[in-house]
């Protein structure tokens, strides 16, 4: 279909921000990375870092699907840990459940984690219809008071622990695979995030994608040439959330705890984080970002207790000299879509 | 009601008609538009003018479906439309351009116009990869030559001159597939041969689309509209052929005494 591309290369000729192919060589560049480095952490004698590794990925796909409604659908959501802890929730409470012999259990990830990702969904679908009556500041504000909702809902839920949580016996099972083995554990947590990075990545070039970021920079004029935009909102909120959830049932497995810490708004919060540093609006800066915060934290922890506040002044210094976050330096004036 | 001509006159005429009756619309204490009847057909311009703050954008909105109305009708070839919102009275034919002008700035050219003309398709195209179909772009093409842009198609809307821009506005207009159009100000800002090119735009739409258009330039409007309503203060002054208009002694008082018509 299409035979030349006219776009780009005028886009060239003019130097102007505009879609190129250099932030898909930056994705596949950075998923490559984040591919080999169990063996470059074994090689480098620093196995033990495959844990934090893991956390990269199952984080960096959470701030992946953040990304998509906040950098690309205008939605500044404080509420995204809502569907993470839903999700390992849903995952944990099953497998929970299974070891323990009672109520409704399961430890199969093809039935536990589809299942984790449309519990999410239905519950982006509920909480995005009621926030999505509101805009900018206020949106941020609903999605954080339904985030410490359901933050104090998890905490209550005494049978698994109330605010202590429980410890999980096992991981989820998928086929012959054995999860419990970290670095297999580390491939299949890998697999789904290039589905999702691949996926969001054919959404922002989709007409839905058009219309969400048509819709972020000019939504009345976007309803103005006749489409209703909260549908489209509504739908990228409820993709995010599942996707969100699929994150959380994945988290709950690596550490095979279940806690509602992993709910709290300062998650959400972190995440914001992540994509902000790794740069808002690239997809890929959402796993840029969770791999900064995630192996700043790993070697600050080592040298101060307060490493947090360095993370801090770093984040601000960042957000001042590139506010496109490290894709932004990477890219210049290319961006993804 | 004070009008010059019945509104009643041009609707009898062929093709499609948008009709506003007994609009009316308050924010807060503030009266904005009071009971106005107005309407415009297919194959005519009908210009709407008044001082600043006479209620012509506000007027606007509300037959476009952008502000509901505190009271009156909308209605298009005889259906009632007053609860229809704003992307379906799009949907119906009837498609407003703004008075500041308001391209989508993460897209081309032409990428504006594409969205435009895929806003009616159904579905919500998760699986439809957007900007690729070429018959749609052959068709932006010709609705960017149709309205005289004469620049790159490809270049970013937020490095075109404010004319290009203007045009631009046009286009996405007609992209609508509009049988009614309502223009805020379309000229707004625009250097004399601008405004010219764009005159002479809206000439030729004329025997497609009935045009609603605002203006301030009193040139442009009696030069091309076939019909002038005077706004002021939320209220309809006179209503009238443009010679019936530049007569009228309210007008004159109103809102011509400093200009040299």
């Amino acid at each position: 279909m299409r035979t030349v591309d006219p776009d780009t290369s005028s886009a060239r000729a003019h130097g102007v921000r505009r879609a190129s192919t250099r932030p898909l060589i930056l994705t596949a560049a950075v998923l490559a990375l984040v591919g080999l480095s169990p063996p470059i952490a074994d090689s480098l004698g620093m196995g033990y870092l495959q844990g934090s590794l893991t956390r990269v990925v199952i984080l960096g796909m959470a701030a992946v699907a953040l990304d998509f409604i906040v950098g690309y659908g205008g939605l500044i959501s404080l509420g995204h840990a809502l569907f993470v802890g839903l999700g390992s929730y849903t995952a944990g409470i099953l497998i929970y459940n299974l070891s323990q012999g009672w109520g409704p259990g399961a430890d199969q990830a093809l039935v536990v984690w589809p299942l984790a990702a449309g519990v999410g969904a239905l519950m982006g679908w509920g909480l995005g219809a009621l926030a999505l009556r509101t805009r900018g500041v206020y949106f941020i504000m609903v999605t954080l008071a339904f985030n410490q909702m359901m933050f104090f809902l998890l905490n209550s839920l005494e049978a698994y622990g109330g605010d202590d949580g429980v410890r999980l016996p096992s991981r989820n099972r998928l086929g012959p695979l054995s999860l419990d083995d970290d670095v297999v554990f580390f491939y299949v947590c890998f697999a789904l995030l290039v589905l999702v990075v691949v996926g969001f990545n054919l959404l922002i070039r989709s007409r839905f994608g058009w219309v969400i970021r048509g819709a972020r920079d000019n939504d009345r004029r976007m309803r103005a040439i006749g489409v209703r935009t909260r549908r489209y909102q509504l739908i990228a909120f409820v993709l995010a959330a599942a996707v969100a959830a699929l994150a959380g049932a994945l988290a709950v497995n690596e550490s095979q705890f279940l806690s509602p810490g992993i709910s709290h708004w300062t998650v959400s919060g972190e995440l914001l984080v992540m994509v902000l540093v790794g740069g808002l609006g690239s997809l890929i800066g959402g796993v840029i970002g969770a791999g900064v915060l995630l192996v700043l934290e790993e070697l600050a922890i080592d040298f101060t207790s307060d490493w947090q506040f360095y993370v801090g002044v770093g984040l601000i210094l960042v957000l001042l000299v590139a506010r496109r976050g490290v894709a932004g330096v990477i890219l210049g004036r290319h961006r993804n879509v | 009601m004070s009008s010059g001509t019945s509104n009643g006159a041009v609707e009898a005429g062929m093709g499609p008609t948008l009709t506003g009756r007994g609009l009316d619309k308050h924010f807060g204490s503030l009266h904005v538009t009071r009971s106005i009847d107005i309407g415009v057909s297919s194959g005519e311009i009908h210009a709407l003018i008044g001082p600043n703050g006479a209620g012509k954008t506000t007027l606007l909105a509300q037959l476009s479906g952008e502000l509901a109305s505190d009271g009156g009708t909308v209605h298009l070839n005889g259906d009632d439309i007053t609860d229809v919102d704003l992307p379906g009275r799009v949907q119906l034919g009837v498609c407003r351009s703004f008075q500041t002008s308001s391209p989508f700035p993460d897209f081309t050219v032409r990428e504006n116009v594409l969205l435009a003309l895929m806003a009616p398709d159904p579905g919500i195209g998760l699986f439809t990869r957007a900007g690729v179909d070429r018959r749609r772009n052959e068709f932006a093409a010709q609705l960017l030559e149709q309205v005289g842009f004469r620049a790159d198609p490809s270049t970013p809307v937020t490095e075109l001159d404010h004319g290009a821009t203007r045009q631009l506005e046009v286009a996405m207009v007609l992209a609508s597939t509009p049988s009614i159009l309502l223009l805020d100000e379309p000229m707004a800002g625009l250097a004399p041969g601008e405004v010219e090119g764009m005159s002479a735009l809206f000439s030729r739409l004329r025997d497609d689309y009935g045009i609603l258009l605002v203006e301030h330039d009193m040139d442009v409007v009696f030069s091309l509209a076939d019909r002038v309503t005077v706004l002021s203060d939320g209220e309809i002054v006179a209503t009238g052929a443009p010679a019936e208009i530049r007569a009228d002694q309210r007008v004159q008082a109103l809102y011509l005494r400093e200009s040299d018509v």
